[in-house]
């Protein structure tokens, strides 16, 4: 049993590194803000010595969260932003790039390659590089200025297609072909065979891509200006040096969403990596 | 992977796809292409004035090389740590999703958060250099040396094993069980499996993997710019860094062709893994 | 800290838009709207006939306008104008000689005026020991006094009243600047006392009623009279994020009783609301009228029975004048001109410029953008710790991006822009021709700072001089940073105001900056390091400010202001300081401390190679921008002396009109200021400096304005190369690392940007 456990001992060491920085989050954002800046002045303003950290607060404080909570109401309207851009950016994604994954895995064409790793390099541009080239793109369109601008490349993102692609392309070819003995369309084949197979490539999109969406900060920062319509990655940012506590507070509550996605999609991933291996 | 049928329909799936990234992605792309043989300021052509001035500039250099030498020495390492994590959780599937969770929860954490995180850590009044001196160890200027190349590196596989850990996971399950059973029997070794089967059935996986490792790779330039911003120690001095720079002066010119020139490397490389896969 | 990331905008919102919800798809801003709207409130500005202090404004049911006030002979004086304030005239009184000022030992304090006309004057005698301070009277309409059985008293704080109400059922409201009192009519005992946590001025608040409503910066707030509790709110977060941080943010109030509604003015415009309601309505833009001028001092609204709307204003230098509006239902509710601004500060110079030039111009509107608004940072735009640099480069980038697909702003505030790269990359349109015809005005020096290659890319509007002031043995030893380091050593007992690192890179940085590079452009090492090595001197000597403030999360403070100093100086706190000089309201104290000290003396820094100034509030029009000749047009005003008279302590005018404006003491009666300050030196003791100040004496004014106007070399910061300095001689200048260490890292880095 023990010998059995023994190559755990790896991950599990790890694990520490790992949730190290979660606790340091947690426990700073119920701190006080003078224990706080009392144990962060060494880095903060270049006192002597060298900062330390409990992982526990000695006098916990929600302080930092009713600052945020009660008298942050640009905070509300940031988180709300970003919801609202995440639910249509994943939806859009899942109407775009599910069908472009599976055909790209599924048919193959003249070009049809060659296409694909234009996907590819495109996806692995940085934003600095077309930036300005996207912004006349939406300029022309209309969309700067509004929470579209953000939204329609981010749902033509060609990441979820390649990231997707690769586990349409798991799926035996015999399933479908049996499938297609017993008259499905290609449509169909799609709806009834591809999509529940491909669950965890297509939850593992979703999943990777609300993280990417969630922490968003060049795009909106360029392409919309007011900033009623900011979403929350542009908080934590603007937070200066004097509120660390703050800083911490929204870091926490920022972080939330996030990690609900994933324990949420954790299921699906899971389910869907199940299915897959018991598919024969 | 199955054979692909010939089939015009799976443009039907892709179209869809193809003119939202055509119009958000490709026709900036294709304005930067043009702007890499333009001045600054969408003037006049130029030739291929903007190229020799990147090639014979010294930033330019200095940061491809830079960039060449991080992905060289952080992927591999991701990319086998993440496989021997993902060999281990194989072996002991009741625990993984503990560690998966565990392992995936860097990736939520918003990267202002993590910059926070990182400053108060990494400062040489910080955290880390607090533990060393407890240790008896000299502090030591993390960010300002060449070890600021390593925290990177570091920081690069905190975020990302369990995401790529995850994904080799998927790529195992894919694995029939039947066929390590048949090994079994037939008397092979640990090692026989994982390099006669385990590794040949991970291919496929791999070429996704190592891309969507390139990708990420790209993206700790977030976390090195909000941790030790614009000018970083020379060793993390990346091309978006230069990129960045140039942008904020104006310099579209250069910024176009180090872009086109970029994105030429990386579709070299992405051939290249191709090549390795299709050579097997 | 570098989680400062996002850059911010300030967009002066149109009229008529009320604040910004927004859900995906709404789009706004670029362009200009199609449809535009008629009608519109214009301004008028009425001086009064004579320079007086206002004590108290009210106005009758017939709209009759009464002014008490106070001639320049502190007499006091009743004016009447039945025609909303165009003319005025003079109601004779017998006025009381306590009120008149002749018995030698009464002052007015604050008045009010009542339903009947009649005026409630509160005053105080200054001799009488064991009388009550305060005397309260009702002057009716013959100057007959009448004196009230109660008056209200000093704050426990020993503040004064500064302005006063009688409410329906008699109450009596008295004001202290931080609070409101309700005073019992008849006992005259304290009721209720309200705390809206900002300053209480005659205007801030107004009663309807039973209801007080009071301006709580953030939001007006309501209260019950009887029962003293707060009823309600009315929230301003959406006007107020707009109001720069910077500018003044006060609101002033009044109530239509007939309607039933609130009326509320600040920087960001007039607005409505009916009480008990919810929605409120933006009557004018601040931005397209004299409300968004950073100089003005909101006083007292007035809504007259035709609807005019009548704002009492004062102004440093201009005193106290009247804001007049009407609507003209023919009038486009938005000017058909467009003009975009942009600078990375917020800049009073700016504002005051458009303000002027909007009033005289209907048909212009400007649209002020700001790279990154709030007080993060100071105004060179770099400190220590990349935070707030990478929020300054991020700002930047979004300007590229403008620029690059052209639509940029067509004026530019170069001020910690990439100057040279804009000129090289041809964004920005010459301006020889603005300056040509100008030429008379300004400083020649000053107005070529930004001339390369035959073009005229920026002219400073404003500039500053790194200067020195203190004792005359160290001032006249300290020929450059060395010598000043020697002499300090050499007397330890003095001690220089600011020691901190930061500070004196930022002063000293520019007048050595010719010196610290080649004529290729690399750094001098060699030069770097005795740069360098001085400075760490310097950070050794004593000085009173060699820390940040420590603990309580308060910003370290690395500006240094010569008006605290020149305080410091003048009681002998400090012996020493070096700073920019940036306005002339520094004179007034600094000529006040050197007449008290006797061996006093100033000149500007020098770094071997002769004084410098920097420019500032720079200039420039953007190449590609659609509105070239409407954008020069208002560049020229912005170089005038009407638009430059003002002082923000930005830096002292480019415009010679203005800049000797300047030196003139704006109240030829001179009364005698006082100033102190309080602060803790470094071993915890604290200490006290008092300086009663007066306005200079014309040959130090001379010396000054010779100084200054002798400086001829301009001296440009690059902010990239600027902030390299910072960060990478943060250690060595702390103490911690070596010399040879930081100047290696330091010339490693320039090289890095140099070679970009």
């Amino acid at each position: 049993m023990i010998r059995k456990n023994m190559p755990l001992l790896l991950p599990l060491a790890l694990s520490v590194v790992m949730i190290y920085p979660f606790l340091f989050l947690a426990g700073g954002s119920v701190m006080g803000a003078l224990e706080l800046s009392r144990r962060l002045s060494p880095v903060l303003e270049e006192g002597q010595g060298f900062a330390f950290w409990g992982l526990l607060p000695r006098f916990p404080t929600l302080r930092p969260f009713v600052e945020l909570l009660l008298d942050s109401p640009r905070f509300f309207v940031m988180f709300w932003n970003s919801v609202k851009l995440e639910a249509f950016t994943l939806v859009g994604q899942l109407l775009i790039s599910v069908p472009a994954a599976w055909g790209f895995a599924r048919f193959r064409f003249r070009g049809s390659r060659a296409l694909f790793m234009l996907y590819i390099v495109l996806m692995l541009m940085p934003f600095q590089v077309t930036m300005v080239s996207s912004y006349l793109v939406l300029d022309g369109a209309h969309l700067l200025d509004t929470h579209w601008s953000i939204i329609l490349p981010a749902v033509f993102s060609t990441f979820p297609v390649f990231l997707i692609h690769r586990f349409f392309c798991d799926i035996p070819e015999a399933l479908l072909e049996s499938a297609e003995i017993d008259g499905a369309g290609a449509f169909r084949a799609f709806l009834y065979i591809g999509l529940p197979l491909g669950r965890a490539g297509i939850a593992s999109a979703m999943v990777l891509g609300f993280l990417e969406y969630w922490n968003l900060i060049e795009q909106p920062m360029t392409f919309i200006k007011t900033k009623s319509l900011w979403p929350i990655s542009l908080f934590l940012p603007e937070i200066t040096s004097g509120k660390v506590g703050l800083a911490l507070a929204a870091s926490v509550v920022a972080l939330l969403p996030a990690l609900l996605v994933f324990l949420y999609g954790q299921t699906w991933l899971e389910q869907g990596i199940v299915a897959a291996s018991v598919k024969e | 992977m199955g054979t692909k049928r010939n089939g015009r329909r799976g443009l039907l799936f892709i179209l869809p796809s193809f003119i939202g990234v055509s119009v958000f992605v490709l026709i900036p792309f294709g304005d930067v292409v043009r702007r890499s043989f333009s001045s600054a300021l969408g003037g006049g052509f130029v030739g291929l004035q903007n190229y020799k001035t990147v090639l014979s500039n010294k930033a330019f250099l200095l940061a491809a090389g830079n960039t060449a030498r991080f992905l060289a020495v952080c992927m591999p390492l991701l990319l086998a740590f993440s496989l021997l994590l993902a060999m281990i959780l194989y072996g002991a599937p009741e625990k993984a999703g503990f560690f998966k969770t565990t392992f995936l929860l860097p990736m939520a954490v918003p990267v202002a958060s993590v910059a926070l995180l990182w400053k108060v850590l990494f400062h040489s009044h910080g955290l880390v250099n607090g533990w060393l001196a407890l240790l008896g160890i000299a502090p030591t200027d993390w960010m300002g040396g060449s070890q600021a190349f390593w925290v990177l590196v570091a920081t690069y596989l905190w975020k990302n094993i369990g995401y790529d850990m995850v994904l080799w996971l998927a790529g195992l399950a894919t694995i029939p069980t039947s066929m390590f059973e048949a090994a079994k029997v037939d008397g092979a070794g640990s090692w026989t499996i994982f390099w006669k089967i385990t590794l040949p059935n991970l291919l496929p996986a791999f070429f996704t993997i190592a891309v969507l490792s390139l990708l990420n790779a790209f993206k700790v330039f977030r976390e090195a710019y909000l941790v030790a911003g614009e000018y970083p120690d020379d060793s993390i001095y990346l091309l978006q860094h230069l990129f960045n720079n140039w942008f904020r002066d104006l310099s579209m010119d250069k910024l176009a062709a180090g872009a086109v020139l970029t994105a030429l490397m990386v579709l070299i490389m992405i051939l290249f893994f191709r090549k390795g896969l299709n050579g097997q | 800290m570098a989680v400062l990331l996002a850059a911010a905008l300030l967009l002066t919102a149109a009229c008529g838009e009320n604040g910004g919800t927004a859900s995906p798809g709404t789009a706004s801003g670029e362009d200009s709207p199609e449809t535009v709207g008629m009608g519109r409130y214009l301004e008028e500005e009425l001086s009064f006939p004579e320079a007086f202090g206002v004590v108290a404004m009210g106005q009758d049911k017939e709209g009759v306008l009464r002014v008490f006030a106070r001639t320049s002979q502190d007499a006091p004086v009743l004016w009447r104008s039945v025609d909303a304030g165009s003319t005025w005239e003079v109601q004779e009184l017998s006025w009381p000689e306590f009120l008149t000022g002749t018995d030698g030992m009464s002052s007015v304090r604050t008045a009010s005026f009542l339903e009947d006309g009649s005026i409630l004057v509160l005053y105080e005698t200054e001799t009488a020991e064991d009388a009550p301070p305060y005397h309260l009277v009702k002057i009716d309409g013959t100057g007959q006094a009448v004196p009230m059985p109660i008056a209200p008293t000093p704050a426990d704080s020993g503040i004064g009243v500064n302005s006063l109400y009688l409410t329906e059922s008699g109450d009596l409201l008295s004001s202290h600047y931080f609070d409101l009192v309700q005073h019992d009519g008849e006992s005259g005992k304290i009721k209720f006392t309200y705390d809206p946590q900002t300053s209480v001025t005659e205007g801030t608040y107004t009663v309807l009623g039973n209801l007080l409503a009071m301006d709580a910066g953030k939001s007006i707030q309501l209260y019950d009279l009887k029962t003293g509790e707060q009823t309600s709110e009315i929230s301003c977060i959406q006007n107020s994020k707009n109001i720069s941080v910077a500018g003044s943010a006060e609101r002033i109030l009044t109530v239509d009783k007939e309607e039933n509604t609130l009326y509320f003015c600040d920087q960001t415009g007039l607005y409505r609301t009916i009480i008990g309601g919810t929605a409120q309505e933006r009557l004018i833009d601040g931005s397209l009228t004299s409300l968004g001028k950073p100089s003005i001092l909101l006083q007292k609204l007035l809504i007259m029975p035709d609807r005019r709307v009548l704002v009492l204003c004062f102004e440093e230098g201009a005193g106290f004048y009247l804001l007049r509006y009407q609507y003209h239902p023919d009038v486009p509710s938005l000017p058909s001109t467009e003009l975009r601004v942009y600078s990375l500060k917020d800049s009073k110079t700016m504002r005051q410029a458009m303000s002027l030039y909007q009033r005289d111009n209907p048909e212009i509107r400007f649209v002020y953008e700001i790279g990154i608004s709030g007080s993060a940072t100071d105004s060179d735009g770099v400190s220590m710790g990349s935070g707030s640099a990478s929020l300054e480069s991020d700002a930047l980038r979004t300007l590229s991006t403008e620029l690059l697909a052209s639509k940029g702003p067509d004026i530019l505030l170069l001020d910690g822009l990439p100057a040279e790269s804009y000129i090289a990359k041809g964004a920005l349109a010459d301006l020889s021709d603005v300056a040509e015809s100008m030429a008379a005005e300004l400083f020649p020096n000053v107005a070529e700072s930004y001339r390369r290659e035959g073009k005229l890319y920026g002219v400073p509007a404003r500039f500053t001089v790194p200067m020195i002031f203190g004792e005359d043995a160290a001032v006249s030893a300290a020929d450059d940073a060395e010598k000043l380091a020697d002499w300090l050593e050499a007397h330890p007992e003095s001690m220089l105001e600011n020691t901190l690192p930061e500070t004196l890179l930022r002063l000293y940085y520019p007048v050595y900056a010719s010196k610290l590079f080649q004529e290729s452009g690399e750094a001098d090492e060699k030069a770097v390091k005795e740069f360098l090595s001085v400075l760490r001197r310097l950070t050794q000597v004593p000085g009173l400010m060699n820390r940040g403030f420590n603990g309580d999360g308060q910003d370290v403070q690395t500006e240094t202001d010569l008006i605290v100093d020149a305080i410091l100086w003048g009681d002998g706190v400090i012996n020493l300081s070096i700073g920019n000089f940036d306005g002339f309201e520094i004179m007034r104290p600094l000529g006040s401390a050197l007449e008290k000290r006797e061996n006093g003396n100033f000149r500007p820094l020098d770094g071997g190679n002769g004084p410098v100034f920097l420019p500032r509030t720079v200039l420039a029009l953007n190449a590609a921008g659609k509105q070239q000749e409407a954008s020069k047009e208002f560049l020229k005003f912005a170089l005038s002396e009407e638009a430059l008279s003002a002082d923000f302590v930005e830096g002292m005018p480019i415009n010679q009109g203005a800049f000797f404006q300047n030196t003139k003491n704006p109240d030829p009666e001179d009364p005698q200021g006082y100033y102190s300050v309080a602060g803790t030196y470094e071993n915890g003791e604290s200490y006290v400096a008092e300086l009663f100040t007066r306005w200079p004496k014309e040959a130090q004014i001379k010396k000054l304005t010779d100084q200054i106007m002798s400086v001829k070399t301009a001296a440009p910061v690059d902010r990239v190369v600027l902030q390299i300095f910072l960060d990478e001689t943060e250690s060595y200048l702390n103490g911690d690392g070596t010399l040879e260490e930081a100047a290696a890292a330091l010339c490693k880095k320039l090289s890095l940007y140099l070679g970009e």
